[in-house]
């Protein structure tokens, strides 16, 4: 039983920490909580599908199931097509919304409302385009594994969890050990001291719209082959990825990335103790608790506000 | 050939409240600017509107005589302009040896060691601190990499925004020894300073910034001289040092 909580939450936890290692970048660099963030989630798992859907129908070899996942090649490609359109998507939202406020030297407050209606906008553009009914990768019943502490999981599962710390790892990497990492991390922590030094800031910007915006189509193409793909995917997203950004220390991605596997876990250990209807104020708890006993978050640097 | 020339530059936060009216002046190779005057006078406003992170109204900025005023702040850097602001003027977060990395990335990649070699020769302090972050620095530590970052790419004009804040007189007269050290070797220097005698002690050259414009300028022997601008703008200190 345990053990099996264990595992649903580490699923659930590596979509949850893609999604959040996007939001603490965002945060940290842009300086503004942007809540359309679960909507580039919802936007990358309907461009993987209608990508992956495509592929599938042009070339039935790319459909046909790879070793023991659900999916064919069509997927993968699909995800990389996926993150490329909503990498694209993000920069435009920029370019029509962000990019003039901030040159306006707009307040923050100013930024979080802009990015609501952003989020409304993308998210009822999404049910306009694709109505509120769920969407499926493929209709095959996957037969789960059967794992050592008899605990069951579906291969597709298994790989979620791997990509996912996987993609924590490489971009810690990438931050740490890369000039552009470097760069990120000057310009997060003092803007204009890293124009000063060298840093072209509008540059370093765009690529974490890039990075953000790539990560969340994998957590949205993960979300959406795991459980289904709907308009509100994002939305339902949302909290549990800012709880596990907040809960990481802000602008720290292995924070961001163990945070969401942990808020994953509490989920999941909600389900099984207390019951479904409270799996949702999980993360709501955790947001709470940490801003109240530890705003810093778990690895966060302690800053003036 | 000028290294820095401005021309009636106007600056301003806000449009209708210039903190700069119409500032021109000429810095030539070799020299060491100080730039002085009473608070609020704009002098960091003024060294900022040329780096780039103070929003210039109008006016003309030549660096080796090529308009730079318009361009992005790192793109003055890319140009041969080195700032060092005030405060907060080296990344905490990251650590010693990453500081100058950050700057150097942005050479070629066969300049990149060898200038930072050059700076971490000329500051040997900085070697043994490499892994630390920034941040567990002492203050004249956190000076002396902040020249260290800003003289990264070799800039031909150095400027710099009161190095001296906040730091212990022992430490003031090292980060002036290195200035002095540095200008001998041919960097151009324009210096910021409210420590009017340790300025004009290293100073080729002084400008007085009152109320938003050059009041005065001369050779430090000379304003000192001068009995009304020394007990004006130069404070007893100074006149006393001449």
């Amino acid at each position: 039983m345990i053990a099996q909580a264990l595992l649903d939450g580490l699923v659930n936890g590596a979509v949850i920490g893609l999604g959040a290692v996007g939001v603490t970048l965002t945060y940290s660099i842009l300086r503004f909580a942007n809540f359309a963030h679960g909507e580039l989630v919802s936007w990358g798992a309907y461009f993987a599908f209608l990508l992956n859907l495509a592929l599938g129908s042009a070339l039935l070899s790319l459909g046909a199931p790879i070793g023991p996942f659900s999916f064919g090649w069509s997927l993968p490609i699909a995800l990389v097509g996926a993150v490329l359109l909503s990498a694209t998507l993000a920069l435009l939202v920029d370019w029509l919304l962000f990019g003039p406020l901030r040159r306006k030297g707009s307040a923050v407050i100013i930024l979080v409302m802009a990015s609501f209606g952003a989020a409304l906008a993308l998210r009822n553009l999404l049910e306009f385009l694709f109505s509120s009914a769920p969407l499926y990768f493929t209709n095959a019943l996957q037969i789960a594994m059967r794992l050592p502490g008899g605990i069951r999981a579906t291969p597709d599962q298994l790989l979620a969890i791997g990509i996912g710390l996987g993609l924590a790892v490489a971009l810690h990497l990438f931050l740490t050990r890369t000039p552009t990492g470097r760069a990120m991390r000057a310009v997060a922590e003092n803007p204009q001291l890293a124009g000063v030094a060298g840093i072209d800031v509008r540059r370093i910007v765009r690529t974490v719209w890039v990075l953000g915006a790539g990560l969340a189509a994998v957590a949205g193409t993960f979300s959406g082959l795991l459980v289904q793909i709907r308009p509100q995917m994002g939305l339902d997203l949302l909290l549990p990825l800012f709880a596990a950004a907040i809960l990481g220390g802000i602008g720290s991605v292995p924070g961001a990335m163990i945070a969401g596997l942990i808020v994953g876990l509490g989920e999941a250990f909600a389900v099984r103790l207390v019951g479904a209807e409270w799996r949702a104020g999980v993360a709501f708890v955790v947001l709470v608790a940490v801003l109240l006993l530890r705003p810093q978050g778990l690895f966060g640097a302690r800053r003036a506000a | 050939m000028s290294a820095l020339s401005v021309r009636d530059l106007v600056a301003a936060y806000e449009p209708d409240l210039p903190i700069l009216r119409g500032v021109s002046f000429t810095v030539h190779p070799g020299e060491l600017v100080a730039l002085l005057g009473p608070n609020g006078a704009g002098k960091s406003t003024l060294v900022k509107a040329i780096a780039g992170t103070a929003p210039i109204l109008s006016g003309t900025v030549q660096l080796s005589d090529v308009p730079i005023e318009a361009l992005p702040v790192h793109e003055k850097l890319a140009r041969g302009l080195g700032f060092v602001p005030q405060t907060e003027n080296v990344f905490t977060s990251l650590s010693v040896g990453e500081n100058l990395q950050l700057a150097a990335d942005r050479l070629p990649k066969s300049e990149r060691q060898k200038q930072i070699a050059q700076v971490e020769a000329r500051f040997p302090d900085l070697i043994k601190h490499r892994h630390h972050r920034a941040g567990a620095l002492s203050g004249g530590q956190r000076q002396m990499l902040a020249i260290g970052r800003a003289l990264i790419g070799a800039p031909s004009v150095l400027m710099l925004d009161e190095p001296s804040a906040g730091l212990s007189p022992r430490v003031v007269g090292e980060v002036f020894a290195a200035l002095q050290t540095l200008n001998r070797a041919g960097v151009t220097i324009v210096l910021v300073e409210q420590n009017v005698r340790a300025a004009l002690a290293i100073a080729s050259r002084a400008l007085i910034l009152v109320e938003g414009r050059i009041a005065h300028e001369g050779v430090p022997s000379a304003l000192l001289g001068d009995d009304t601008v020394a007990d004006l703008y130069l404070g007893r200190k100074g006149h006393v040092s001449a």
